[in-house]
């Protein structure tokens, strides 16, 4: 007889077959089930899939050699083949990615690739490439005292409310030692990349929240820290591309659900180009900079 | 079902590729300027970290760089497919093989490649520059067959890791492999006898472009064009502390700068290749 656990994230409620000890726990009617099961080896008539994944209008499949196949389906439905016996941290770090990434679109949230954390009664995000600093500077600020929604995927909803998602970050190991954590209290990623989950339980904002900005890191080769707020086309289309893997929403055929709801959130949040000096980011600095330039509240 | 449309500009650093890339970027555009150093495209560059992402659906960051080897050939090969246009991507990546029988640069889609070569000692002392490392460092590199960018796994580089080795095995891995159809273009000859390297390398290649479209590319990519661009505009693939990118680019530079040690410790290192490739001569003295 197998068990089933129920959770809160991102504004859903899952019930899962499995543990899923990343997620805080929730009892109401589940949004989204997850399940173990087979899955199809591949989708008909998929659209513009990726190496990994396959998409339709209504499905999506995910591959990771030597780990699982997720099969996401009207985003209600996640089921996880295992390529071993047991669900990992391994099988959640790409269940808790990619596949929750896919479920967000299916279900016409606006995924966003950045961590959040909340500055006055409102939500700001951290946003930009992979490798930028977006979950650093997060971690950054959460030692200073602010409290943070999620690390890596923002969810924002059809009422334009950020969702938190749950309490843990993704850490490199370099920036574990900025931050003067105990390394050895964190579990990694997987076995061969230096990159821990953080718990992040005392300072996580369990809480919805308004959208206020969007700051949109990047790195240049000069040494100072530079500050622009985006209009018009340029601050639409900084938020579009930064969508947390815009080519699911093609692939999904949901270009016309991300479209509208960017157009709603655009005009009622801030949205900030912010360039720090490239090669090791100095989160002491980074962070004063944006505390002063836009007069952040400590 | 393959189209054969992507062109590799492989090279150790400091040898070219970025010069014949902003010619390539002037050679097939419209406009009478020339292209913007800062505008040669982000999908052109191999290792680019978010092109992978974006193709795989998954984050690089999650995987071991074993794991990202084994699906780059697939990134390219989904580029390929759904690009219209020839795909020109650079590499500093050696050739090599993924899996048994899987190279990093799949035949299967690949035009031809061109591979830019310098002498090793003006690369030394160019890379020194751009690193900002002292030049007795950059020998080792030169010579070090475990030699890679971004390798570390404790952090999160911003491109992909990229295997070089030694300086002779960067070059070997490229002009011995017989599944690419490969050029060298060397830089001393892309400076001496401009016109012919270039039309040579366009003929390579297989565009349809006359010899006064390829006059006028290279006039707008000239060397005192883009250091100009660049300082007063900057060059976003410039080292933070390195001083310019396009720092001076002239042939025997190395002599001002390496001392008689060094000068041999590369030469023996990389006699063979050197030889080959036209920058020793059969009495072992050096050409440039």
């Amino acid at each position: 007889m197998s068990s089933i656990y129920n959770y809160t994230a991102f504004g859903l409620n899952f019930q899962s077959e499995f543990e899923i000890p990343e997620f805080l726990s929730g009892n109401s009617q589940p949004d989204v089930s997850i399940r173990i099961g087979r899955v199809p080896s591949e989708l008909k008539n998929a659209n513009k899939s990726g190496v990994s994944y396959q998409a339709t209008k209504d499905e999506f499949l995910l591959e990771i050699d030597n780990i699982a196949r997720f099969y996401v389906k009207k985003g209600t439905e996640i089921i996880v083949e295992p390529k071993h016996k047991d669900i990992d941290k391994e099988i959640r770090l790409f269940l808790l990615g990619s596949a929750l990434g896919a479920l967000f679109v299916q279900r016409g949230l606006l995924p966003i690739h950045g961590s959040a954390i909340k500055i006055g009664e409102k939500a700001t995000i951290f946003s930009g490439p992979s490798g930028v600093g977006k979950s650093s500077i997060a971690a950054y600020f959460s030692k200073i005292g602010f409290q943070v929604l999620n690390d890596d995927i923002s969810v924002i909803d059809s009422e334009l409310k950020l969702n938190p998602g749950f309490p843990k970050m993704k850490i490199w190991h370099d920036v574990a030692k900025k931050l003067e954590l105990q390394i050895n209290n964190l579990s990694e990623i997987r076995p061969s990349i230096q990159k821990y989950h953080l718990p992040i339980n005392s300072v996580f904002c369990n809480q919805a929240l308004s959208l206020e900005r969007m700051i949109i890191i990047q790195s240049k080769n000069t040494p100072e820290f530079e500050c622009e707020e985006l209009t018009g086309i340029k601050k639409f289309n900084a938020v579009k591309n930064n969508t947390y893997r815009y080519r699911f929403v093609e692939g999904l055929e949901k270009q016309q659900d991300h479209f509208v709801i960017l157009n709603k959130l655009i005009p009622k949040i801030k949205v900030y180009r912010v360039s720090r000096p490239q090669s090791s980011i100095q989160l002491k600095e980074f962070a004063d900079f944006l505390i002063k330039t836009l007069n952040i509240d400590v | 079902m393959y189209k054969k449309n992507v062109i590799w500009l492989a090279s150790y650093p400091k040898s070219g590729n970025t010069w014949f890339r902003v010619f390539l970027t002037n050679l097939l555009s419209d406009s009478d300027k020339p292209a913007n150093i800062n505008d040669l495209a982000e999908s052109s560059i191999s290792s680019s970290r978010k092109v992978f992402d974006d193709y795989t659906g998954i984050a690089s960051s999650d995987l071991t760089s074993e794991e990202i080897d084994k699906l780059r050939p697939e990134v390219y090969k989904k580029q390929s497919e759904e690009s219209k246009d020839l795909l020109f991507k650079k590499a500093h990546d050696k050739y090599y093989f993924v899996d048994d029988d899987k190279a990093l640069f799949p035949s299967e889609i690949s035009k031809c490649a061109i591979y830019f070569a310098r002498n090793p000692l003006d690369v030394l002392v160019s890379f020194a520059y751009h690193s900002s490392k002292p030049v007795n460092e950059m020998t080792k590199v030169l010579n070090d067959s475990k030699y890679a960018f971004c390798y570390k796994n404790n952090r999160l580089h911003n491109q992909l890791r990229q295997l070089l080795g030694t300086w002779s095995e960067h070059i070997n891995s490229w002009t011995q492999q017989t599944q690419i159809p490969i050029q060298v273009v060397r830089y001393e000859d892309m400076i001496n006898d401009t016109f012919s390297t270039f039309r040579s390398a366009v003929d390579f290649i297989g565009l349809n472009k006359d010899d006064n479209q390829i006059q006028d590319a290279i006039q707008k990519s000239e060397f005192s064009v883009l250091a100009k661009q660049e300082k007063e505009d900057g060059f976003r693939e410039k080292m933070i502390k390195s001083t310019a990118f396009f720092r001076k680019g002239k042939i025997g530079d190395w002599r001002n700068h390496l001392d008689e040690k060094m000068k041999n410790e590369i030469i023996n290192n990389h006699k063979e290749i050197m030889m080959k490739f036209g920058y020793l001569n059969s009495n072992n003295e050096l050409i440039y």
